[in-house]
């Protein structure tokens, strides 16, 4: 008798201690934030990701088991600036989760914190699939880095104010590798400093801006449109002794016109990843800046 | 009706530009709703006339063609235009109205309601006019169906737009990492087009039925969506309980006065189910590419009673006199779909419609069925510019309908063409 409650109260003490413990139900939008919050959070976090890697993050197929997992949040991080809208506020809707609805406290949009850039000044859909609030794909850059971070980790604080101290203490040791890293990576993209590049859909802005190189053209005549044998056209009439250093396709557009225009034009092209586990070797938020400026920069 | 549209778009457009104009020291436009509007437009080709369309039937099953504002008449049509607003009320309701102009319908308000955004626990709470969410076609507005038209059960047993009313709707979500969603909905139930369902009181000749206590009209569903990698699964279930008093009429052939209908025979019952399961599969393929497989299937029970006119020999048919009778029927039928979206912009599908042979029994007694099967085959192909510009074209072989109390099967051919603009609405799954 005595064991069985012996039993009892140490199966309720470890089970209270578990309770107490239990980490943090994080979802984020895209895998490049759940490699970030993976940094920070560490075992204190439960991170859920909508969207693979592989998919067009502004094409992200609402699968109604998402639902599921906002319903559960703790905290839902965002890329923002409207990369989302197609997908997640229906999601939202149906989830009922008064925490991370909009306008909520625990729906953190990242874009706030960094500053956008190619905010267009009139704002038509028949320039194609404009952002308003600017270029969403601004993570691609890896001085954006810091600030995404700084953001995760404020975040994950909010939560558990009481885990203050650890999330501090990883974001700061995540920061100080990059830092090191970041060193490298301005070297590489020293190499290509001032060149001229062309791209399929608007992705590498911010990457192109690092390395103070211009984008010569897009593949794509207007964001979102697949291009046309035309446009193919001018542009490589446009290119013809130019010196453009490169063209950049990407994980989830057709890479036909990509390598039509290679071929045609006499430039190199180079297939770069948009997102965190788009291809197999780009498994977190570090080695996917050592494949796009790895890449870039050959 | 049309002018009211244009005077309201036109005060809604001023409203927006004069709060634009800078000089304007209390700007309000940060608090404009996110408005849509939506236009569709079609290109039709069929082998049947269009009076003769009117007077279509499935017989037990559909006694007149849908209320729809898709239209299916011979040529170049204007279908409607729908203007969708939504935002924000305050921290605890977000409120949407969804408003339809369509030629020969007017100005209809399809959907006016607010959502909760305060309860606790996953519970969610809807309140206003709003499409049921039961089934898995019933909730889509006509912009986002997969074909030109709603499937035939659908017309049959719910209307072309659906079940839909004035009412309530109380949801809750498990906290699993899956989706687990049950839903119930309270309708006041009383419509001015009924197809099943209607709580209103009727006179057939010389038979008064009372209307019903309302609200009269209740739902319950079960969703729940599973996915295995790139596989996904939804699965539903729903039932509906409710009065049905319904008077069918039959028209006069050969009159000049179509409107002239002549109520034919009544129905009034008390506790009518109609239930459904529906299952969604679909399979991503890449960023672009899917292949989906959907079915639904629908049934309804109407256990109650059945009014006939009982001629009494004389000419004037006001004498008669209603002769009442013990009605028992179920109606079932079901639609298969497969789509593949096999490009960014392309999307091709293939749908067959099914409907059972109904059980009637009058006076205990069966009702002999014809040998006809019932089924309709439909294909389709689109072509999508952008997300917000569509064309469509579908092939339609319809061996559903019946004219003149005889089977005659109708092809159609259809171009659509749909339109968005405004806010970015969502992409449904």
């Amino acid at each position: 008798m005595k064991n069985i409650l012996l039993t009892v109260l140490l199966t309720l003490f470890i089970s209270s201690v578990l309770l107490a413990e239990e980490p943090i139900k994080v979802v984020v939008t895209y895998p490049y934030l759940e490699s970030i919050v993976k940094e920070i959070g560490k075992e204190k976090v439960d991170v859920s990701t909508l969207a693979k890697g592989t998919e067009d993050p502004h094409f992200v197929v609402p699968k109604p088991s998402l639902i599921g997992r906002l319903r559960q949040a703790d905290i839902l991080f965002i890329n923002g600036a409207s990369l989302e809208i197609g997908f997640l506020p229906p999601l939202l809707k149906q989830a009922n989760n008064t925490k991370i609805n909009p306008g909520a406290d625990y729906l953190i949009d990242l874009s706030k914190r960094v500053e956008l850039i190619d905010k267009p000044e009139n704002v038509s859909r028949s320039e194609g699939d404009v952002h308003p609030e600017g270029n969403p794909h601004y993570y691609l850059s890896y001085n954006n880095l810091p600030k995404i971070a700084e953001g995760i980790r404020d975040g994950l604080i909010k939560v558990r104010p009481g885990s203050k101290e650890f999330f501090e203490k990883n974001c700061s040791s995540f920061l100080k590798r990059y830092e090191e890293k970041k060193e490298k990576w301005d070297s590489l993209l020293g190499k290509i400093n001032g060149c001229k590049l062309i791209q399929y859909h608007r992705l590498f802005n911010y990457v192109a801006k690092d390395a103070k190189c211009t984008i010569f053209a897009e593949i794509e005549p207007k964001p979102g449109i697949p291009p046309t044998a035309k446009h193919l056209e001018e542009i490589i009439k446009k290119a013809n002794g130019q010196s453009v250093l490169k063209i950049i396709g990407d994980d989830y557009h057709e890479t036909k016109s990509v390598k039509r225009l290679s071929e045609e034009a006499k430039i190199p092209y180079v297939i770069l990843p948009h997102d965190v586990k788009s291809f197999d070797e780009v498994k977190d938020i570090f080695s996917l800046y050592d494949t796009v400026v790895g890449r870039l920069s050959e | 009706m049309k002018r009211i549209f244009v005077v309201l778009l036109i005060l809604l457009v001023s409203g927006i530009l004069y709060a634009q104009s800078n000089d304007n020291p209390f700007i309000q436009n940060k608090f404009n709703p996110d408005m849509s509007l939506i236009a569709d437009f079609a290109f039709v080709s069929s082998d049947i006339r269009d009076e003769s369309r009117e007077r279509l039937e499935i017989p037990e099953f559909m006694h007149h063609m849908p209320h729809s504002h898709m239209n299916k008449n011979r040529g170049i049509t204007f279908n409607y235009l729908e203007l969708a607003l939504s935002a924000p009320v305050d921290p605890y309701f977000d409120l949407v109205a969804i408003s339809t102009y369509a030629p020969g319908h007017g100005i209809e308000i399809e959907e006016v309601y607010a959502d909760t955004k305060f309860l606790p626990y996953g519970f969610g709470l809807r309140l206003g006019l709003f499409k049921s969410d039961i089934g898995r076609q019933n909730s889509k507005h006509a912009h986002i169906w997969d074909f030109y038209d709603s499937p035939v059960i659908y017309d049959s047993l719910l209307g072309t737009e659906g079940l839909s009313g004035a009412g309530f709707r109380l949801t809750y979500t498990f906290p699993v990492d899956f989706l687990l969603q049950l839903g119930t909905e309270v309708f006041q139930g009383s419509t001015d087009e009924p197809v099943s369902f209607n709580a209103d009181g009727f006179t057939f000749l010389d038979k008064t039925i009372e209307p019903a206590s309302k609200p009269a009209l209740f739902t319950g569903y079960i969703k729940t969506s599973f996915d295995f990698g790139d596989h996904i699964f939804l699965l539903g279930s729903s039932v509906i309980y409710g009065q049905s008093n319904l008077v069918h009429s039959h028209h006069h052939h050969g009159e000049e006065e179509a409107e002239e209908s002549h109520p034919d025979h009544a129905v009034s019952a008390s506790g009518t189910i109609l239930y459904g399961f529906d299952l969604t599969y679909k399979y991503i393929v890449d960023a672009y590419r899917y292949l989906s497989f959907e079915g639904e299937y629908l049934s309804r029970i109407i256990d109650g009673n059945l009014y006939l006119a009982n001629d009494n020999g004389t000419a004037d048919e006001s004498d008669d006199v209603a002769l009442e009778k013990k009605l028992y029927k179920t109606n079932s039928g079901l639609y298969v779909q497969t789509l593949f979206k096999f490009d960014k912009r392309w999307r091709t599908g293939i749908r067959l419609d099914y409907l059972f042979e109904p059980d009637i029994r009058i006076d205990e007694q069966s009702l002999e069925q014809e040998d006809e099967k019932l089924y309709k085959l439909s294909c389709m192909l689109e072509y999508y510019f952008t997300e917000f510009s569509r064309l469509r074209f579908q092939y339609n072989y319809d061996h559903t309908k019946y004219f003149e109390e005889r089977m005659l099967p109708v092809q159609e051919f259809i171009l659509s063409l749909n339109f968005a603009v405004g806010s970015h609405g969502a992409h449904s799954f």
